[in-house]
């Protein structure tokens, strides 16, 4: 059985202006002159359609019914855009027809109208991913490509169209039913990016580690919102690409950072040890008992760096209420053996600092040099508890 | 069969002397005008249709028959525009044998034709306001097209009807449609399917011929104007002409017109404690704005902006529900989250502080003070206005930030912010006074001072 072929079809009948009642004759069928799909950041599709109708002096009648497609209804405008003016009087769904409408128009004069009729369409969709590869060498930069793969699942063909889109250029190209285009939309070379080392407690005895990119000229990005995708990161290793990891990077606006998650560092480790907790008394009532004190808890971190390369690392601490941090000490040591470790002397030992992100959270940075450990002791002190 | 489904029939018998006596057929009059005033707040149409019947001296019956519609039995109601006082109803009749059919039994002392209006409710007939809104491509100027539609699903065509809309909330203590079909069941029950035939036959026969469309010059080949007029407490739109209402139909009516573009304002409305800002498109309901006089009906409204003023290319920026808007009202269309504003907030440090014992020692109260920094970058080529909503609970203030209180719970801070510009908020506190209060409190131990951070950790190496 021959498959009917979904069709948005036009219309246009022309009503005679001076009598009412006279039969309505059909003048024209035009067909698509241009089309521009539309995808929205919203995940909507917009469609606009131009067509030229024959329009007589009066009152006409323009039928528009779509056929196997789903387009919201409630959408469908009919706009002038040149030629014999004219104002949309009424729009009628017929009884028992959803996939149909009709306006009735009144034309100043007989002759060709440049409409616009434009309607949300279902069954498009468009999905941004991002392909980056880490080039090889001391300094390395990132080329960054974006591409929107276009799904039309509309059930309507599209022999030629305009595409357009909230972010990167689309060319314009036919979208058949059921066709997937995938497009390369956007472009950057050289990107710089800095690698950020991890450990959060929260998430597990690991070192996370994140490539941070900065939208912005500097960071050779900056040419607008970068959309929330997937990006695939993949390294360079002479002819050929190693695959990285990938991550869906959230939507990034202009001057901002964009993090991407690809892995786990296993040559940087972190240890973790609460040594001890005590309670600083700060007032009793008249029965001794203690109302408001402080939590003492002393803290060691050992962070061993594994790689030949200095790195730098961030320790979250989570916290709630009032809170600082007290006697922070930093001391830098060598493996002399397994499990044997004494003091660096007088080798280089960039200081770390204690950065209060918000109110509840603690960020230490620390620099580890190569084939080194670092000791870090501090108090966490939960203040005026109670 | 197909004539039970036909709505409304109007059958005039004339009765010579005694009520109970068995007359012809004289007439069956066509509807000459018929004007329709639907409410939006309820499924409710009254509709008023003006016929000429010819009457006789004395005792004349006329038989109504509304099978297959939604017609509230209840409100039927026959009245005289001429010679009311040589007409007088006298009896109102539901014939036991006939579904959905009353009897209308008169007195008159007048012969020939007179005018009378039948009105009635009738449920299935409903109208609806949508917009569309198309802002411009620099978004400070939009065009709002404003459109009613009328939904037909009473069962009944009305294809040459004054169409009224009423937008106002009334009070009803039944549903019309639970009325309509309540007693069309109530009233089937007692009939079996030889009376249905031959109520059918007898209707079939008496059936007019299509209506000759005696009033369809009166439909215009311009857009029908649609008036605003205030209705005690409701509002009314009329719309210029007569339409057809056909069962089964939707039409949509041009209702509300900008003159020009008018002025909108964009703004982004930040909750506490958000990272977006969402985006909101605001204007006021007024002549200023280019709107005509009268309300904006609560709808769905469509917005789009135009991207490419040189072909009036349209980009969607989103569709929204809003409320009905009283003339001079302000007009919100929330479009949801626009990334193009970076918003961020940070909960800088808690802290307490005069904390208060009872007279045995205890703590019973204190104040909590929770600072913060708000940003936003505005992205955009265009000024954008700033509601930022800071919220608090209890016995709150704000320290350091200006602002309205709008509620028990909630602060109003506005602002304006360039195009391509940064705003930057703060610190600022927000202090909640917790447990006792009101007494003074009794001095605390002296609290060690908090190191500021960040703070460069001690080395113990490497020196």
């Amino acid at each position: 059985m021959k498959p009917m072929l979904p069709t948005i079809l036009s219309a246009c009948l022309s009503l005679c202006c001076t009598c009412a009642s006279a039969a309505v004759a059909l003048t024209t069928l035009p067909d698509r002159e241009r089309v521009m799909i539309r995808f929205e950041d919203s995940g909507q599709v917009l469609v606009e359609e131009a067509r030229t109708l024959t329009l007589d002096k009066g009152t006409n009648q323009i039928g528009f019914t779509w056929l196997g497609v789903d387009i919201d209804r409630s959408s469908i405008q009919l706009l002038g855009a040149g030629g014999v003016g004219f104002n949309v009087i009424r729009a009628t769904y017929p009884p028992g027809q959803e996939n149909s409408l009709g306006w009735e128009v009144s034309a100043t004069a007989a002759g060709a109208a440049q409409v616009r009729i434009s309607y949300l369409l279902q069954g498009i969709s468009r999905e941004l991913s991002y392909r980056a590869v880490v080039s090889e060498g001391k300094d390395p930069r990132l080329s960054l490509r974006v591409y929107q793969r276009l799904n039309n699942a509309s059930g309507e063909n599209y022999d030629a169209a305009a595409l357009r889109a909230a972010f990167g250029d689309l060319r314009d190209s036919p979208l058949a039913s059921g066709e997937i285009r995938q497009q390369l939309s956007a472009r950057f070379l050289e990107v710089p990016f800095t690698k950020r080392y991890i450990y959060d407690p929260a998430k597990g005895e690991r070192v996370m580690v994140d490539y941070v990119l900065s939208n912005s000229a500097d960071g050779k990005l900056g040419k607008g919102l970068l959309p929330g995708a997937k990006m695939r990161i993949f390294q360079q290793t002479g002819q050929s690409e190693a695959f990285l990891g990938e991550d869906v990077a959230k939507p990034t606006p202009l001057g901002e950072e964009m993090v991407l998650h690809i892995g786990d560092s296993k040559d940087l480790t972190v240890r973790r040890a609460q040594l001890e907790t005590r309670q600083e008394v700060v007032q009793r009532d008249s029965d001794g008992h203690v109302v408001l004190w402080h939590q003492l808890t002393d803290m060691r971190f050992e962070v061993e760096n594994f790689t030949g390369d200095e790195k730098r690392i961030e320790l979250d601490e989570h916290l709630d209420g009032e809170w600082d941090v007290a006697n922070p000490l930093q001391l830098l040591e060598k493996r002399i053996a397994p499990e044997k470790y004494e003091e660096a002397k007088g080798e280089a030992d960039p200081a770390g600092t204690l950065e209060r992100k918000d109110a509840d959270n603690l960020v230490i940075h620390l620099t580890v040099p190569a084939g080194r450990r670092v000791v870090l002791t501090c108090t966490l002190r939960r203040l005026n508890r109670h | 069969m197909r004539l039970l489904a036909l709505g409304p029939i109007l059958l005039l018998l004339l009765l010579s002397g005694r009520a109970t006596a068995a007359v012809g057929l004289v007439t069956i009059p066509e509807r000459e005008t018929v004007r329709m005033t639907i409410y939006n707040s309820v499924d409710l149409t009254l509709v008023q249709e003006a016929r000429t019947l010819v009457l006789k001296k004395g005792r004349n019956r006329i038989q109504y028959q509304w099978a297959g519609t939604l017609i509230d039995t209840t409100s039927l109601e026959l009245r005289a525009l001429e010679s009311q006082s040589d007409i007088e109803i006298v009896d109102v009749v539901y014939p036991p044998s006939s579904p959905a059919t009353l009897i209308w039994e008169l007195e008159s002392a007048v012969e020939g034709p007179v005018r009378f209006e039948i009105s009635y409710f009738t449920s299935g007939v409903t109208w609806s306001a949508d917009y569309v809104l198309r802002a411009s491509a620099e978004e400070s100027t939009g065009e709002l097209e404003g459109w009613v539609a009328v939904d037909n699903r009473s069962g009944e065509d009305y294809p040459h009807a004054e169409v009224r809309l009423v937008v106002g909330t009334i009070n009803l203590v039944e549903r019309i449609r639970d009325l309509a079909t309540g007693q069309e069941m109530d009233r089937q029950r007692s009939l079996n399917r030889a009376e249905v035939v031959d109520a059918r036959a007898v209707l079939s026969e008496s059936l007019p011929a299509a209506a000759a469309p005696a009033v369809a010059g009166a439909f215009k080949a311009k857009r029908p104007e649609v008036l605003s007029l205030r209705l005690a407490d409701y509002h009314i739109f009329t719309i210029g002409g007569v339409q057809a209402v056909t069962n089964g139909a939707t039409t949509r009516f041009l209702a509300i017109v900008t003159k020009k573009a008018m002025d909108l304002e964009v703004l982004y409305r930040v909750p506490f404690r958000s990272d977006t800002a969402d985006k909101l498109y605001r204007f006021i309901d007024d002549a200023e704005h280019q709107l005509p006089e009268g309300p904006l009906p609560d709808g769905m409204w469509h917005v789009f902006r135009v991207i490419d003023p040189a072909t009036g290319a349209l980009s969607f920026s989103g569709s929204a529900r809003h409320a009905y808007v009283s003339p001079g009202e302000k007009v919100e269309l929330e479009l949801g989250v626009d990334p193009a504003i970076v918003v961020k907030q940070v909960h800088e440090a808690y802290s307490q502080s005069d904390h208060h014992y009872d007279p045995k020692g205890r703590l019973d109260g204190w104040i909590d003070h929770d600072r913060w920094r708000f940003k936003l970058v505005n992205t955009k080529a265009i000024p954008v206005s700033l509601e930022y909503l800071i919220s608090g609970n209890g016995d709150w203030t704000v320290e350091g930030l200006g602002g309205e209180r709008r509620s028990e719970t909630l602060m109003r801070h506005l602002d304006t912010i360039k195009a391509g510009q940064v705003l930057e908020l703060g610190p600022f506190s927000v202090l909640s006074r917790r447990g006792a209060r009101g007494t003074a409190p009794i001095q605390p131990p002296k609290l060690p001072v908090q190191p500021l951070l960040p703070l460069p950790i001690i080395r113990t190496s490497g020196k």
